[in-house]
């Protein structure tokens, strides 16, 4: 077996260590698996999802979990793009409007609507987007570093690549969308 | 060893005891399975992190003796659970002696020993001997699995070896558990076969499957099975899961295991021929230390860390809000089938509910809870070294030095109390000559009390000095441009002055003046702690600064308003009162509106107009009237809800900087409510109009 194996291999790592992430039950392995799994040659796997006819995609392993749409309690005060807050299991999540937050004209709630969950340290942020499609495999190579021509801001943009039917696919950057701050008074 | 180590040992013995604790018991679970070749691999994980924990505090604290058997230890320990070292009596027994020798080594600590222990480097050397493989690496067995090569080169070393322990081991079954789950939920999902799956075997392998549709994740789950397939089944299928046999066959269990007991063997299987149990072991331990006299006597206490005490208390809330819906429920109940046995039983059983869980919250807030006399015991030294060099005395009188408080309130009620003391001392208690010329005693007086009143705790602290004039107080309020010349204000209203930014400055050496910090700042200090400050004086007689705290901040009673379509939290210890409005209360003041309400004059917001909310048009209907320390507002709102205990969530650190929003809380309905910050909120009423 070739590539595609080798490939499918780093492939099932990425995974695992989402897994791994998910179930604390494996962190009885002090040191364990995750530790053996080399990182850098890691094929990113996205979640896929849509805004308007666009398609985004972020690295599974940002994702902590997707919710169904649930009211949101607007929040005075806080940037525009900053949807409201939801309850779950005893905390507060902040819920962002992901087009807001990436310039675009703002979502309105559909069927499909779905709320994406990212890890953003030890917390949590919620992106409310138009519907979750799937996941994509990417190698590193198949992502394009650039964002130029496309109208969402270059900040948030890891790069482009195209799924199987030859759909645009923006890849985000997690990180730099949960981050921002509002300033004490 | 370390100068500081009488500090660090204090922090040092009880973690250390706790998991020598823990490190025996799981060898007491590993001893029974030793050389029985199904030594629970979670047991050695479980001694492995213990052994690593020890290694990382003792190293912290600079204790390198147990460092380095907690190391060496921990190296032993991870031989085992690769498989390079096999788990066998004599390898038990020789933990067993290392954490008798760990317990010889604290016990020396907390006797003050600390000198290095010539015994320790012998043992280190035995227990570096016994880490070293005694065999060569197992040979890959995993061929004739039929999982897929991509799959096996996914596996960890870990995982390979505990495949081929399982395999070679007539005890368990492996097994692969197939299973597809939907992409929205295949966290919980999986998390919940997990569980079920536990009590069954181990699970090995968490594996992604291939090939799944765009909305289903498929999953293979390694488990060596303890049970047999069939109630295995049992437990997966419910979660639509497959249970596939692996490995059965005489390819299976090439390699012979120690200790097996043939009766157990699969009957497909061709029953491993038994094996020499290892080779011969000392009978007895020798060990190089007796555990150095009993560590339980060390500690008598179980230190707890805040956050998990707040992890308590936020569950203590959550069922606080289960409560309220139990109750609404059976209200509802009783509303539609009346005084039923049944609508009774419950009521009878919420109301023992109800209680039971007041007591819990009562118990749980205890532990949070310390005795003010923490913090007023300071005090006396504080006031020692401020007259040092002073021609003043004064003693400081302390009462209800047993009212307690929350942790984190006390914590921060040190500098605001000596803040006060500081000002009664400088500014109050006179000269003795001056105390004589009026017929007081020589030696002034500052007294502290501190005493319960419902859910607040009041401090005063008075003293018996010269008090506040109040002309000077309004001159220099005038002067400062704080006032009007011709403003009638009542006493406490005057007195108030005092707690304005730039009243109490540097540069205004008169007898109020603090240190570089103004009593506005003391204010803020207080009201971040969701306290309010008052003053009161007598010219000549002294002057009484009146603190009232809450007991608590993790849970708050709360008065859940509407305004503009939203609810709100209003912190109730900052509600002064509530009215329904009526037309006389009404009036406007310079264009804006201002609450006519006994004699008093209040401005009156609309907490949507705070929040640059659209409000209806129509005027609004009720008034919450705030205060926190010596500042009134009136909050516009169209309904009053309800009272009712709320959890105050952060908001994360993202948002935690937003103006006049304290938190936010869920009221057990998928609802959530902004819990606001009463005092931004009046700071930002009063700044905006001066």
């Amino acid at each position: 077996m070739g590539d595609g194996a080798a490939t499918s291999t780093v492939d099932l790592a990425s995974w695992r260590d989402r897994l791994l992430d998910t179930l604390q039950d494996d962190a009885g392995n002090p040191g364990g698996p995750r530790a053996a799994i080399p990182a850098a040659a890691a094929r990113v796997e996205l979640l896929a999802f849509g805004l308007g006819t666009e398609t985004y995609g972020i690295d599974i392993g940002e994702v902590a979990e997707i919710l169904l749409p649930r009211p949101v309690t607007p929040l005075p005060r806080a940037p525009a793009f900053v949807q409201g807050l939801v309850s779950l299991r005893g905390t507060v999540l902040p819920v962002l409007d992901l087009a807001r937050r990436l310039g675009l004209p703002g979502a309105e709630p559909t069927r499909t609507s779905r709320i994406v969950v990212l890890k953003d340290g030890d917390e949590h942020m919620g992106f409310w987007v138009d519907r979750v499609t799937g996941v994509i495999r990417f190698s590193p190579g198949e992502i394009e570093p650039t964002g130029l021509g496309l109208p969402v801001d270059a900040r948030y943009l890891k790069g482009i690549g195209y799924d199987r039917k030859g759909g645009l696919v923006a890849v985000l950057r997690p990180e730099a969308l949960c981050d921002f701050s509002v300033d004490a008074p | 060893m370390r100068a500081e180590s009488g500090r660090g040992i204090d922090e040092f013995l009880p973690e250390a005891e706790e998991i020598l604790e823990q490190l025996t018991d799981d060898l007491g679970q590993l001893e029974a399975s030793a050389g029985t070749g199904d030594a629970d691999a979670e047991v050695i994980n479980s001694i492995f992190r213990g052994a690593h924990s020890l290694k990382g505090i003792s190293g912290m604290f600079g204790y390198a003796q147990v460092t380095e058997v907690s190391h060496k230890t921990e190296s032993l320990l991870d031989s085992l659970r690769m498989g390079r070292v096999r788990c066998e009596p004599s390898v038990v027994d020789l933990l067993f002696e290392s954490v008798d020798t760990l317990k010889g080594l604290c016990a020396r600590l907390a006797a003050g020993e600390d000198g290095p222990d010539p015994r320790v480097a012998p043992f280190v050397e035995r227990l570096l001997a016994a880490a070293q493989p005694g065999r060569p690496a197992a040979p890959p067995t995993l061929a004739d699995l039929g999982l897929p090569e991509e799959t096996l080169r996914v596996l960890t070393d870990y995982e390979v070896h505990r495949l081929e322990d399982t395999l070679a081991n007539a005890k368990r079954q492996l097994t692969n558990v197939r299973v597809s789950f939907s992409l929205e939920s295949f966290d919980t999902d999986l998390e919940a076969l997990n569980h079920a799956l536990k009590p069954c075997g181990e699970i090995i392998s968490t594996l992604p499957g291939t090939g799944s549709s765009d909305d289903r994740l498929d999953f293979d789950l390694l488990v060596g099975a303890k049970v047999s397939v069939d109630e295995l089944r049992k437990v997966a299928e419910p979660f639509g899961a497959t249970v596939l046999v692996l490995g059965r066959g005489p390819a299976a269990a090439p390699r012979p295991s120690a200790g097996e007991t043939p009766a157990a063997a699969p009957p497909s299987g061709p029953g491993a021929p038994p094996a020499p149990p290892g080779p011969p072991t000392s009978p007895t331990r020798s060990p190089a230390f007796e555990a150095g006299g009993d560590l339980r006597s060390l500690t008598k206490t179980v230190r707890v860390d805040l956050p998990k005490l707040d992890a308590l208390m936020n569950l203590v809330g959550e069922l606080v809000l289960t409560k309220g819906r139990f109750r609404i429920l059976g209200e509802r109940l009783r509303e539609q089938g009346g005084f039923t046995g049944e609508a009774l039983e419950l009521a009878k059983a919420q109301k023992e509910f109800e209680r039971k869980l007041s007591e819990l919250q009562q118990a749980v807030m205890d532990v949070r809870m310390v005795p003010l006399g923490q913090v007023f015991s300071k005090l006396h030294r504080v006031m020692k070294k401020i007259l040092q060099g002073s021609t003043k005395d004064a003693d400081l009188e302390i009462h209800g030095a047993e009212t307690e408080l929350d942790k984190l309130i006390v914590e921060d009620l040190s500098d605001p109390l000596i803040h006060v003391i500081r000002n009664a001392l400088d500014h109050g208690i006179e000269e003795p000559e001056v105390r004589l010329g009026q017929g007081k005693p020589a030696r002034g007086t500052v007294t502290i009390s501190a005493r319960q009143r419902g859910n607040h705790v009041v401090i005063e602290v008075s003293d018996d000095g010269a008090g506040l004039s109040k002309e000077k107080i309004r001159a220099k309020a005038v002067e400062k441009g704080l006032v009007a010349p011709d403003a009638v204000l009542d006493d406490r209203e005057l007195f108030d002055l005092i707690f304005l930014p730039g009243f109490s400055t540097k540069e205004a050496v008169t007898e109020l003046s603090g240190r570089g910090v103004g009593m506005d700042v003391l204010r803020k200090n207080i009201g971040n702690l969701s306290g309010m400050i008052e003053l009161s004086s007598v010219e000549q007689q002294g002057t009484s600064v009146t603190i009232v705290l809450p007991i608590t901040l993790a849970i708050i009673q709360a008065l859940l308003v509407e305004a503009g379509g939203h609810t709100y939290a209003v912190p109730l210890n900052s509600v002064m009162e509530t009215l329904a409005l009526e037309a006389g209360h009404l009036q406007s003041l310079e264009g804006k509106p201002v609450l006519h309400l006994r004699e008093q004059t209040l401005p009156l917001v609309r907490i949507t107009h705070l929040f640059d909310r659209r409000s209806p048009s129509e005027t609004p209907e009720f008034a919450v009237v705030i205060g926190v320390a010596e500042r009134r507002v009136a909050f516009a709102v169209d309904k009053l809800v309800s009272q009712r205990d709320v959890v105050i969530k952060g908001l994360g650190r993202r948002l935690r900087n937003l103006p006049g929003i304290a938190g936010a809380t869920d009221l057990g309905d998928q609802r959530t409510v902004l819990v606001l910050d009463v005092v931004a909120l009046i700071n930002q009423v009063f700044e905006g109009n001066p």
